[in-house]
């Protein structure tokens, strides 16, 4: 039985708009016009127990404002939700107790106050059980890994550390949803990649349902069996992380770093050559047609390389790969008919 | 583990929600002692203040040739103004957070909580109010003494009523400002509500002079209006004690708390439809 349910919900911004300069500013004071925004169109999707969805998109794409309807802090203009059987927005302090959320922009952790004056203060906000919550706290701790920091203020955590934190502090009181809002916005490469490990611990240690959202390809790939993908506040995409990663996120951007200049005679094959610097270049490659390994051994022969970087490629080239994909197909809850859509594609997962 | 097995028994219970609120009153004041040295400025800031009214106050008695003006002493008028300006600094800026919650979007974390929205604030504003009071008092007090000597008319028995209404002034001036705030849902900039409730305390609320020394139908005015009740009076009672005019104004409080509670409940049930959450 689905844990997570929303049908057509839409959500309607008003937003004032004024022309520019100071006649713009008189004008908007006697006469405001507003402009409305439709943040969210008829999304519709279903949420099992246990699973780990990554609901992914561009910035202003309306993924925050999902999550903020299903954790009943937005009003929807339209449709239903119902979140673990509540109306969110109808029985949000009820819904509370059974779900956890961490917004990645947004500290909710006191700032001058270690974690663990926080964590003591949820547990009261929570009313948990003092013993209870010891042991809740310590297993947290222990899978966080965030025992040496619990006596620091938050103000002087670095925001890998912080973030782990967020997480714990989320989780005290066993929620059975965690809603992750961007949380690895902002972190470097090995604070992205040690969150997303205690994530997915956390996830299976607990069959925890987890909604994440991201603009950030590669925390789908490292952690989430179902994506969707939203865009203009319409789904595009739903299907498995699979499906995703063998369609569209083939391509990689790969920037290397030489010890020496570029030789003169620096050529790729099978692979476009992005940028080229005197000491280093960037390429894309599309991993189809050439593994990764293969053209790291080929730049390494060129010259010792000093650094090296593997990305994926931004979330906007993404989303106009999978519109590219099928034109003729009409975007899931949208009237009229759409650019394109790669909508629940049939093919067997391959995980 | 979830959230059944972890909670407490009395989960819901009048207790548990004591020792909620109780519990984010505590952590505001542990917050609150990171801003020790802004809540000594202030202190600092009251040294000026009293010393000015002192000064001005004893200029215009002299002018007057007067002894008394509107039913008080130089002594009383100056320590009138040491607790006027207690209430005035150590309130609950409750408008200001509310506001900044809406425009950095950390309202999402604050409403998405289980306890009252409205209740969690004034227990969080709560925990910043006791500090701030003891500078203000301390600094204030010291000031007043030094210009206008002891206030001859402090009775030690009178105290716990007088601190009463001093608690229900910042409980009024908590619904007021709290419903300022709460403008933000639908407006997002609220600092002009604000200024117009300040000037109004400033002048009808008795932060500039004591109600009983404005012009006799200012003066009216000013006694039908809820505002005297938040600076006035715990400030008049606490330099001029009187049983009748106590219970008078602890009536009023009640029946103003009472609207002011309502309406704030009414305007966050609308408000709460409306929202719009800066940041995604």
């Amino acid at each position: 039985m689905p844990v997570v349910v929303l049908d057509n919900l839409h959500k309607t911004f008003r937003v004032k708009q004024k022309a520019p300069g100071l006649r713009g500013s008189i004008r908007s004071l006697v006469r405001a016009e507003w402009n409305t925004v439709e943040a969210v169109k008829g999304v519709s999707l279903a949420l099992d127990e246990g699973d780990l969805l990554a609901f992914i998109g561009p910035n202003g794409a309306g993924k925050s404002t999902t999550i903020k309807m299903l954790t009943g802090i937005l009003f929807p203009t339209g449709g239903q939700a119902q979140v673990l059987g509540y109306v969110p927005w109808q029985q949000r302090r009820a819904l509370a107790y059974h779900i956890g959320s961490v917004f990645g922009q947004k500290p909710q952790l006191w700032y001058h106050l270690p974690p663990q004056d926080t964590f003591e203060l949820f547990a009261h906000i929570y009313e948990l059980d003092r013993t209870a919550f010891q042991k809740r706290k310590d297993f947290l701790v222990e899978a966080l890994g965030i025992g040496d920091w619990l006596a620091t203020p938050v103000r002087k955590l670095s925001l890998g550390q912080r973030m782990r934190c967020e997480i714990a502090a989320s989780l005290l009181h066993g929620p059975r949803i965690l809603f992750l809002d961007e949380p690895t916005i902002g972190l470097d490469v090995i604070a992205k990649q040690q969150l997303r490990e205690a994530i997915k611990t956390l996830h299976d240690a607990e069959n925890l349902t987890i909604f994440l959202t991201s603009h950030d390809a590669g925390d789908v790939e490292s952690l989430c069996k179902r994506v969707i993908v939203i865009n203009h506040g319409q789904v595009i995409f739903d299907d498995r992380t699979s499906a995703l990663k063998r369609r569209f996120l083939r391509r990689k951007i790969i920037g290397v770093r030489f010890g020496e200049p570029v030789p003169d005679d620096f050529s790729v094959r099978d692979a476009t050559l992005l940028k080229r610097g005197t000491w280093g270049v960037k390429i894309e490659l599309d991993t189809h047609v050439r593994p990764v390994d293969d053209l790291i051994k080929a730049l390494m022969s060129f010259a010792p390389v000093v650094d090296i970087t593997v990305e994926d490629p931004p979330m906007e080239q993404i989303i106009r790969e999978i519109y590219q994909a099928d034109e003729s197909v009409q975007i899931k809850g949208s009237p009229e008919p759409a650019p394109a859509s790669a909508e629940r594609q049939s093919e067997p997962a391959a995980e | 583990m979830t959230t059944t097995t972890l909670a407490a028994p009395d989960r819901g219970t009048w207790r548990a929600g004591l020792r909620k609120y109780g519990a984010i009153t505590r952590a505001n004041l542990q917050n609150s002692l990171a801003y020790a040295w802004e809540a000594f400025g202030q202190g600092i800031f009251v040294i000026l203040f009293i010393f000015v009214f002192a000064q001005l106050w004893r200029a215009t008695f002299d002018a007057q040739n007067a002894t008394i003006i509107g039913g008080l002493t130089l002594t009383q008028t100056t320590w009138y103004f040491v607790w006027a300006e207690l209430v005035q600094l150590s309130k609950i800026q409750v408008s200001n957070t509310i506001q900044t919650e809406v425009q950095d979007g950390s309202l999402a974390y604050v409403l998405g909580r289980p306890y009252n929205y409205l209740l969690y604030h004034f227990a969080s504003g709560s925990g910043g109010v006791l500090l701030r009071a003891l500078f203000v008092l301390t600094f204030g007090s010291a000031v007043a003494w030094i210009e206008a000597g002891l206030l001859h008319t402090f009775r030690l028995e009178v105290m716990p009523a007088v601190l009463l209404i001093t608690a229900l002034a910042f409980v009024l001036d908590f619904c007021i400002m709290a419903g300022i705030g709460l403008l933000a849902f639908f407006f997002e900039e609220t600092s002009a509500f604000r200024l117009i409730y300040s000037k109004i305390n400033f002048v009808l609320g008795g932060l500039l002079l004591p109600v009983d020394f404005l012009p006799d139908g200012v003066q009216t005015v000013a006694r039908v209006l809820p505002f005297n009740l938040v600076l006035y009076a715990p400030s008049k009672l606490f330099v001029a004690w009187d049983g009748q005019q106590f219970l008078t104004m602890l009536g009023l409080q009640i029946v103003w708390i009472s609207v002011f509670a309502l309406l704030l409940a009414l305007l966050y049930r609308y408000g709460a439809r409306r929202v719009a959450i800066n940041g995604g």
